[in-house]
Formats: structure tokens, C-alpha cells, sequence
């Protein structure tokens, strides 16, 4: 089956409901979630308003794995997060520098 | 079916304790765990240890579980197959079809319902009334899929279930616009084109996370290309015109004369389509001896040698 798409999603906002269930997730992990700076509302003053990028989906999923597979802490899934972003950000810089040394030598 | 050995599969002592067990597990979670790890084909790896974490870090599952090992070792079964303890060595393991059989025969659908909850915070939705399992894929698509809006088509496999409810895996096409500017780690959503859900509830959706393929000749920074651009040394010494690749077509750079190697020259607007505007070429120079010398250019080398007056290594003396 073929289906034509053409969807600008990149700019798609979800709110609080919306973004629970793309990333199957209840309603007081991602307040969690929020408290932690893990999943930041872009608009609205309370969770009933709260709107969130879709590229927050990612993060708002990769954390709730994390959470449920390696009993990691509230306090210290973000840090975890980053460290995460930042290890693939240093790899790929690397591998960017190594490429570029290979066209050099 | 296999008998899988969960505490090898951890790599612990049947004695050991639920703090030895939990440690044991979160050792292999970082090891295998998708998100963290970084070795291939880890998922069914870290599929295997949480399931025997999820019978071992549990009393009661353990005892039945344990249970069944003593009867197994008092010739109850007799299969062959079990594992001798020590760590778990996967040239031998079962397949993850034995593991999941054997979950499932040991602890049944009650057990398969509550599996991978390890913790009591419920962090999960896991009512029965959700949306399908969404799909994340990495789509490589190629630089100059970036410059402008592009229509590329992708094929995927989902599972549906047919009418009597047994899975079946069906291939999936799409035509997905790639908008113009995007970028590697980038990722398109495509609503409600993952798998199926059951009942009225929306099927999930399909994530493609964007792979650019590495180029052939050019090199990513941001918006910017970076073209390493090879020299004669008389090219650099006294000037060249040189035509350049670009992602849209050929163009003329004059090189200035007695450039060095490693320069760098920015042609502006001549790299990648970005979100607000275009990057630019930036082009290193690389100055290339040829690979033999004949008498007369050696002779040119010896009189250019002590004619110049220069020292590369000038300061080493200093």
C-alpha cells in the first residue's frame, strides 16, 4: 500500500494529553517529567494548557525507558539524558574530525 | 522448548542476593541497554536480562522459579540443555523465541501482562485503551536531498493482526516529503502510520530519524560544506583558477598566489540549504608533492632550493 504524506511535522505541537499518549506515558510521569526539566512546555501557564514541541517526544520517551528499565532516578534521569546527548554530540564531532584528517593526510 | 538459566543469564550465584541481583542487572543494563549501549543488536540482549531480572528481583517468581530448577536437578526433567552457571555465554543462548516461551510457560499471561514493570511507580500507561506501538526508523538520504523540498519514497515493515488475532507482518510504503534544511538526528512524524491499534483507539506513529550519508567529497559543519581542495605546490606558490564541485553544479575559484597549506576560503552561499539561509563552501587546501620526480623537475626543486631562503623548522631553534 502506498500512501502519500506530506507532512511539515518538525513544527507540530502536542499538548499534555497528546504528548502521554505518543509517548505512552500516565499524566503524573510527565508531570514529573516537567518538574525535572526533562519535558519543557513551550506555552501555558498550567498542565491543562501546556503545549510541548514534538521533538520533545524523543527525550520524553527515551527517558521513560530509562526510567522503567534501569530504576534511575527522578533527580538524575536528566543528567543521564545529557550525558547520553552529549556522548553521541562528542561521537559524532569525532568521527566529523577523523573524516576530515582522512582527506587531509 | 529450552530451559533458560536466568541466573547465568545475569551472571550471578543462585545464592545470590537481591542487592548482588539488582547489581548484576544494572551492570548489564549498561552494557546492552539500547538507549545507553553502543554495541549493534543489542535490544533482544537487553530483552533477556530484563526477563530474568523481572523473575529473579521478584520473591515470589524466584521461588517458583527456583522451585522448578530443584525439581529439574532431582531428575523431574531431564532435558538437556541447561545451563552449567557461571556467566552467560551467548554462543550457547537460547533464542528469543525459547525465552519468551519459557516466560510464558512458567508465569503464563499474568506473568507476560506484567512484564518490564519493575518498578511499583507506575510510569507507564498500561490500560488495555492505548494507541499502537509507534515505529523509529533511521532514514539515510543523501545531501542534496537537503537542498530543496524532496519526495523520496520508504518502505517498512508493521505487524497487524489478522482476523483470528495472530500477528502478521505486512510491508508498508510511503511517499514522505523531506523538508529542505533538515539535518542529521533530525526527525519527520508521520501521524498514525505506525502499527495498528486495537479497538477505536489511533494506530501509532512512524519516527524517521534522519542519517545523512556521508559524502564522497564534502563534509557537514552545521550549514556549512567543507571541501578539502588538492594542490600542486607551483598551483598554490603562484596562483591558480580551479573549478569546484558543488552539491548544484561547478564553479570557478581563483586560488591567491602563495597560499599555504591548510587556508582556508570561504565561498559564500554555496553550501548547504539551511532553515533561515544558506551555509557556506568553505574549501581547505591541501598542497600535494607529485608522486614521482623526473632529472629536469628535480633539477628545478635544486635550484629553487638554493635560491629561496627558507626554513620550515624555524621555530624549533627558538
Amino acid at each position: 500500500m502506498t500512501t502519500f504524506l506530506d507532512i511539515h511535522s518538525t513544527n507540530a505541537q502536542l499538548n499534555f494529553a497528546e504528548l502521554c499518549t505518543t509517548a505512552n506515558i500516565n499524566n503524573d510521569t510527565l508531570l514529573e517529567f516537567v518538574r525535572h526539566d526533562i519535558a519543557i512546555p513551550i506555552a501555558g501557564a498550567q498542565p491543562q494548557q501546556w503545549l510541548f514541541h514534538v521533538t520533545c517526544v524523543a527525550k520524553v520517551k527515551k527517558a521513560a525507558r530509562l526510567y522503567r528499565d534501569l530504576d534511575i532516578e527522578w533527580a538524575d534521569l536528566n543528567l543521564v539524558l545529557n550525558l547520553l546527548d552529549e556522548i553521541d554530540q562528542l561521537k559524532n564531532e569525532n568521527d566529523e574530525l577523523k573524516q576530515q584528517l582522512a582527506r587531509l593526510g | 522448548m529450552e530451559f533458560i538459566d536466568y541466573y547465568s543469564v545475569l551472571g550471578v550465584d543462585p545464592t545470590a542476593d537481591d542487592k548482588t541481583i539488582k547489581t548484576a542487572y544494572r551492570k548489564l543494563g549498561r552494557k546492552y541497554h539500547p538507549d545507553v549501549s553502543k554495541l549493534p543488536d543489542t535490544a533482544e540482549k537487553f530483552k533477556r536480562v530484563a526477563e530474568a531480572y523481572e523473575v529473579l528481583h521478584s520473591a515470589e517468581k524466584r521461588a517458583e522459579y527456583d522451585a522448578l530448577c530443584a525439581a529439574r536437578s532431582s531428575g523431574f526433567d531431564r532435558q538437556t540443555g541447561h545451563a552449567k552457571g557461571g556467566f552467560y555465554d551467548e554462543s550457547n543462548a537460547a533464542s528469543n523465541q525459547d525465552f519468551a516461551d519459557f516466560f510464558n510457560a512458567i508465569f503464563g499471561e499474568a506473568g507476560s501482562r506484567h512484564r518490564q514493570q519493575h518498578r511499583q511507580h507506575p510510569g507507564y500507561d498500561h490500560s488495555n485503551q492505548r494507541k499502537g506501538a509507534d515505529i523509529e526508523l533511521d532514514w539515510p538520504i543523501m545531501l542534496e536531498d537537503t537542498l530543496a523540498d524532496t519526495i523520496k519514497q520508504i518502505e517498512f515493515v508493521i505487524s497487524i493482526n489478522d482476523q483470528q488475532g495472530y500477528p502478521q507482518q505486512v510491508k508498508k510504503s510511503l511517499k514522505v516529503k523531506i523538508p529542505a534544511g533538515i539535518r542529521d538526528g533530525e526527525r519527520i512524524r508521520l501521524k498514525g502510520q505506525g502499527t495498528p491499534a486495537a479497538g477505536n483507539m489511533p494506530a501509532g506513529d512512524v519516527y524517521l530519524t534522519i542519517r545523512l550519508l556521508p559524502h564522497p567529497l564534502f563534509d557537514v559543519e552545521t550549514d556549512n560544506l567543507v571541501l578539502t581542495l588538492p594542490l600542486a605546490p607551483w598551483e598554490a606558490a603562484l596562483g591558480s583558477k580551479i573549478t569546484l564541485p558543488t552539491l548544484s553544479g561547478k564553479i570557478q575559484l581563483a586560488i591567491p598566489a602563495n597560499s599555504q597549506a591548510g587556508q582556508r576560503l570561504r565561498l559564500k552561499g554555496k553550501g548547504l540549504v539551511g532553515k533561515k539561509s544558506t551555509g557556506d563552501l568553505i574549501v581547505i587546501l591541501k598542497i600535494v608533492m607529485p608522486p614521482t620526480l623526473n632529472d629536469s623537475s628535480t633539477a628545478l626543486w635544486q635550484q629553487l632550493a638554493e635560491s629561496v631562503s627558507f626554513d620550515p623548522r624555524r621555530e624549533w631553534s627558538s
